[in-house]
């Protein structure tokens, strides 16, 4: 009668909603390491009868990368950071959450009008829909907290969840990947949040703060509007 | 062997860890000369018509006269027609900037040299494995690692907008670089065409041989919706790695605040490198007969490129960020060039190998400018013909080829793009392009005379924000125009020019493929 | 009928003492012993015998309410099943007329508090009406899903036979997940700790306490007894929806079920029996966790119950997709 692998998509789908409503720096990192552990022993569940002890191993390998080491890497930049809370971001908690619940919806509407039928996935209809809509709707959750807030490591934190959305949408559609690739991509991962933590250290000794208004405050060059306003002479904008 | 051209620069890394500090810095130069070597003698080898390359596509296709030049893995990596020139361009441009480096570390404020070169080195390691790659996972991969290593290059002198610039680089590009990784996933997905046909081929491929050139022979077996879908993430995921608009934004700041030869680089090598994934992805919807949809997005983003580019280069303050738009210019050129196809196929690829040389040239002359003037600011810097006459000359050589007049080759080869898009009467692309290369050739030119021939500094109130620039130590009037500081310029844009008059037949037939 | 008549007056009854559960739980949780079970007894014998006081201000609205309220709160537990026994009344769309009822006691509350004219009390009638409207989107979208699952419109039918759960569609998750939501929904009515603390007489913090300030003797008698039945209506509604099927119960007998037709241990007796007293075992933790939560929680700012709402606004959305096909 436990369904598993509903269990944990619908884990997932909750813990990512919960990260959008969330405001303090250490639950996200937590949300975030929960999340990604899930994430990587999914495959396991989804082939469950045939499991290689190459792919154990490499659910191993990435449950420690993305639980363990990764947050880690992220606890260890935020350390000394002074103001360890999320100014209120351009799209509050509230309607965050809200659009998140409207995101999954979405992403479940548009599953069940692709009927993908010969994916290695799953024996029911709505697990691999599920899955599918989970998927998406978690890479449409790291998108949006890469775009609505401030804080430079909430970008981070959003980056990550856009990963694992993008890998769980790889396990519904490959049945395996050679590993020495799935390797790689987890290596650019993790070597990708080891130059941002470095990056994130740079900013906060040089900005006193890892708020990233700061940084586009400063130069008017390129807001994320992608605009640049350059008139040389006009006297009365901070711009190039 | 191919697999040399990896190992290099890969030994190199290492090596700059173990070297002793004083002499680190011609670590680049020596990994930068024995890899332009192999390069020139692996090419030697491919391009002899009798030895066709070996890509192994499916086994048990080995006959007798060829030779099996890539041992190790085989099914991922592949040394054909368009990554040979690009892989070729892209070590003589190393070999250049690795000379301007050697004298560059003696005037500039880095900080650490050893992980400088550390970085150096594996972003050029990265590069290869980029260029070399077939399989579409370790090519996302490498650009992805590309991305990654060029940051902290970018973050070298660690000043408030160098760390904003790096911070804009990395996000943007890695959220760029993950989408088009949905885009490999799609198109693992539009495997599974559900309309019937099985090729013969297809039925053995998925992903653990996804690669390019198989992808080129059973593209029209494909689902097309999916296809279609995954270039769309290409063009997004690569094209904002390439500096397409919209998502350029990363673009002018990066070039403006990273150190010299690394901008040279970044333009020049990394540039290309972003285009050939989109160039493969295009390739892969010609095969799949789908080949219209992908040159009217090409189109579209390119005329976009070179509105905006030519939009911004109008008043630019800043020497760096004029080139930097102008890269712009540049990519939107080659990608409507991709986008009309045919014989402007050929005119792009010549129009990429031309920028590149001479935007780096371009960028280490700046470099020596910042270098003597210690600031970035287009009017602060006058009277170039009096003070840096090399300097000078091969400022004013690159910024003709930058606009396209001859005998630079980038004449010849806007020359045939404007000619092919006439031929397959597509005015409206035309015009447009002709608008914006006559926009940003006239501002080029404004900035060249202000800076060149001006005779003293332009008076324009207070200046918002401080431009000096953070390079240069000051260790008085140095002369930068000797030496390692203009000898890499003088050899890309002679080549540049060489390769304007005699291209040699192999590099014609490739480029014609 | 006249057993299902005995067994809601038997559970009327117990209310007060369940209510003290919870007290007791948090006296526990702390060391202490806590008050006598038959706490709530006392009190509201004490409250019968007193005088009752009004003030100047009042029209017959403050008179009335409270008994309005009871009233209400018993006729929706004439709808309510208990552990797998159909109720006393029944007829289709009983759902949304509980529903209603419960609005109906509220809103002669709150008018009731407005009524005395005392601005602090209007205070805490508005932030009832606040929460309130909240936890009415969720409680809505639990009998939406409801009705999609099964058609009815009954409370009745949700729950008798089992048939929520025996329904495929329904697997343990989404039951889990609406559990939770229907348990933040009991804390958010009754007005317990992260929503409102009830011990507190603080000026600034009382929600619920605020608006029946001005009452006293039988009338604050009649309260006491609501809120504690109130609290049996969503604690019950809780436990039917955590007990186990029929057939599982079979299998796992607490009182052997064997088809004994005749006499006083006739299967019509013993089965609901055994059921019975699942049910008030499940009832019972419900209480105790209610407790628990208390003590190791402490009040939300009163800008965080929205959110405290939302969440599981969000768990109800999550079970109603996850049951959306089959």
């Amino acid at each position: 009668m436990i369904d598993l692998q509903v269990g944990f998509l619908s884990l997932i789908l909750l813990l990512n909603i919960l990260t959008l409503g969330s405001s303090r720096l250490k639950i996200l990192i937590k949300n975030v390491a929960v999340a990604g552990t899930l994430v990587s022993i999914l495959p396991l569940l989804f082939s469950y009868p045939k499991i290689a002890a190459a792919s154990v191993a490499f659910a191993a390998v990435m449950m420690l990368v993305k639980g363990f080491i990764i947050p880690g890497l992220l606890y260890f930049s935020i350390r000394k950071v002074s103001d360890p809370i999320e100014q209120v971001p351009i799209i509050g908690y509230h309607i965050s959450v809200i659009i998140g619940i409207v995101f999954i919806l979405l992403a479940l509407l548009i599953s069940s009008k692709l009927s993908l039928h010969h994916l290695p996935s799953s024996p029911t209809t709505l697990t691999r829909d599920l899955l599918f809509a989970t998927a998406i709707s978690t890479i449409f959750v790291g998108l949006f907290l890469l775009m609505t807030r401030w804080k430079a490591i909430t970008q981070v934190l959003g980056y990550l969840i856009m990963e694992n959305g993008i890998y769980l949408l790889g396990t519904i559609v490959v049945g395996h990947m050679p590993y020495i690739l799935e390797v790689a991509v987890l290596l650019d991962l993790l070597v990708a949040v080891m130059i941002m933590g470095i990056v994130l250290l740079n900013i906060n000794e040089t900005f006193n703060d890892i708020d990233t208004s700061l940084l586009v405050a400063r130069s008017g060059s390129g807001s994320r509007s992608g605009m640049e306003s350059e008139s040389g002479y006009s006297k009365d904008q901070q711009n190039d | 062997m191919i697999e040399l051209l990896l190992i290099v620069p890969l030994l190199g890394t290492f090596l700059s860890i173990l070297f002793p500090l004083k002499k680190v810095y011609t670590l680049p130069l020596w990994i930068a000369t024995l890899h332009l070597f192999l390069t020139i003698i692996n090419f030697i080898i491919t391009c002899n018509p009798n030895l066709a390359l070996i890509a192994e596509i499916f086994p048990g296709q080995l006959s007798g006269t060829q030779i099996q030049l890539v041992f190790f893995f085989k099914g991922y990596i592949t040394f054909d027609g368009v990554s040979r020139v690009i892989i070729l361009l892209t070590s003589f441009l190393f070999f250049s900037v690795s000379l301007y480096l050697y004298d560059y570390f003696k005037y500039s404020q880095i900080k650490n040299e050893r992980s400088f070169i550390f970085f150096y080195l594996i972003f050029f390691f990265s590069m290869n494995v980029v260029i070399l790659a077939d399989h579409l996972i370790l090519f996302w991969s490498a650009i992805e690692l590309s991305t990654l290593v060029t940051a902290p290059l970018v973050l070298t002198f660690k000043t408030k907008k160098a760390v904003e610039a790096t911070w804009r680089y990395i996000l943007l590009c890695s959220i760029g670089i993950a989408f088009a990784l949905i885009g490999v996933f799609f198109l693992v997905i539009s495997l599974n065409n559900p309309s019937g046909v099985i090729a013969e081929h297809l039925s053995i491929l998925s992903i653990s041989n996804l690669t390019f050139s198989r992808l080129y022979l059973v593209a029209n077996k494909l689902d097309v919706v999916w296809v279609k879908a995954s270039f769309i993430l290409f063009l997004i995921g690569y094209g904002t790695k390439m500096g397409i608009a919209p998502m350029h934004t990363w673009l002018a700041d990066t070039y403006s605040e990273a150190p010299t030869p690394v901008s040279a680089l970044l333009a020049g090598a990394l540039t290309n490198c972003a285009y050939l994934g989109i160039y493969k992805s295009h390739q892969i919807l010609i095969y799949a007969n789908a080949g219209e949809f992908s040159s009217t997005l090409l189109k579209i983003y390119g005329l976009l490129s070179m509105f905006v580019a030519a939009i911004f280069i109008l008043r630019q303050k800043d020497i760096k960020r004029m080139l930097g738009y102008s890269s712009m210019e540049n990519i939107g050129i080659v990608c409507v060039g991709t986008a009309i196809g045919g014989v402007a196929q050929y005119a792009a690829l010549l129009q990429v190998i031309y920028h590149s040389l001479i935007k780096s040239s371009l960028f280490l002359s700046v470099g020596n400018i910042i270098l003597l003037y210690k600031t970035k600011e287009n009017h602060k810097i006058f009277e170039l013909t009096k003070k840096m006459p090399k300097s000078f000359m091969l400022f004013f050589i690159g910024i003709i080829g930058l606009i396209g007049l001859p005998p630079m080759g980038t004449f010849f080869s806007k020359m045939i793009l404007i000619f092919e898009s006439f031929l397959q009467k597509d005015f409206l692309t035309m015009i447009f392009f002709l608008i914006f290369v006559i926009i940003v050739g006239c501002s080029l030119i404004t900035h060249l005379i202000r800076i060149s021939f001006s005779k003293q500094e332009i008076d324009i109130g207070e200046s918002r924000d401080n431009r000096e620039s953070s390079e240069s130590k000051n260790v008085g009037e140095e002369n930068f125009d000797s030496r390692f500081f203009v000898w890499p310029q003088y050899l890309l844009l002679i080549s540049s020019i060489i390769l304007t008059f005699w291209i040699p037949a192999t590099l014609y037939n490739l480029i014609k493929h | 009928m006249m057993r299902q008549l005995i067994l809601l007056l038997i559970f009327i009854i117990i209310s007060p003492l369940l209510y003290a559960i919870i007290s007791r739980t948090k006296a526990f949780l702390v060391g202490k012993k806590g008050i006598p079970f038959l706490f709530n007894y006392y009190t509201l014998i004490k409250l019968f015998r007193k005088n009752v006081i009004y003030s100047k201000t009042i029209t017959p609205i403050f008179k009335v309410a409270p008994i309005i309220n009871l009233s209400a709160i018993l006729l929706v537990l004439m709808f309510l099943p208990l552990g797998n026994l159909s109720p006393l009344l029944s007829f289709k769309g009983d759902v949304l007329f509980i529903f209603y009822l419960l609005t109906l006691g509220k809103i002669f509350m709150v008018l009731a508090g407005v009524d005395t004219g005392s601005s602090f009390e209007g205070m805490g009638c508005a932030r009832e009406v606040f929460f309130s409207a909240l936890g009415e989107i969720v409680l809505f979208l639990i009998f939406i899903m409801f009705y999609r699952l099964t058609n009815q419109l009954e409370l009745s039918s949700y729950f008798v036979e089992g048939k929520l759960i025996l329904h495929s569609k329904a697997t343990l998750i989404p039951i889990i997940f609406i559990s939770i939501a229907l348990f933040v929904i009991l804390l958010l009515e009754n007005a317990r700790v992260p929503v409102d603390d009830p011990l507190t007489h603080l000026e600034l913090t009382m929600i619920h306490e605020v608006m029946i300030l001005d009452y006293s003797g039988p009338d604050l008698g009649i309260i006491h007894l609501t809120s504690q039945l109130k609290m049996f209506f969503y604690a019950a509604l809780i436990s039917n929806l955590l007990m186990p099927v029929t057939s599982v119960m079979s299998i796992v007998p607490i009182i052997p079920v064997m088809p004994v037709t005749s006499g006083m241990f006739s299967v019509d007796v013993i089965l609901p029996f055994s059921q019975l007293i699942v049910f008030t075992a499940i009832l019972i933790s419900v209480y105790v966790i209610v407790g628990v939560v208390e003590s190791s929680m402490g009040r939300y700012q009163l800008k965080r119950v929205p959110k405290f709402v939302l969440s599981s606004l969000v768990l109800v959305v999550l079970a109603t997709i996850l049951t959306w096909r089959g």
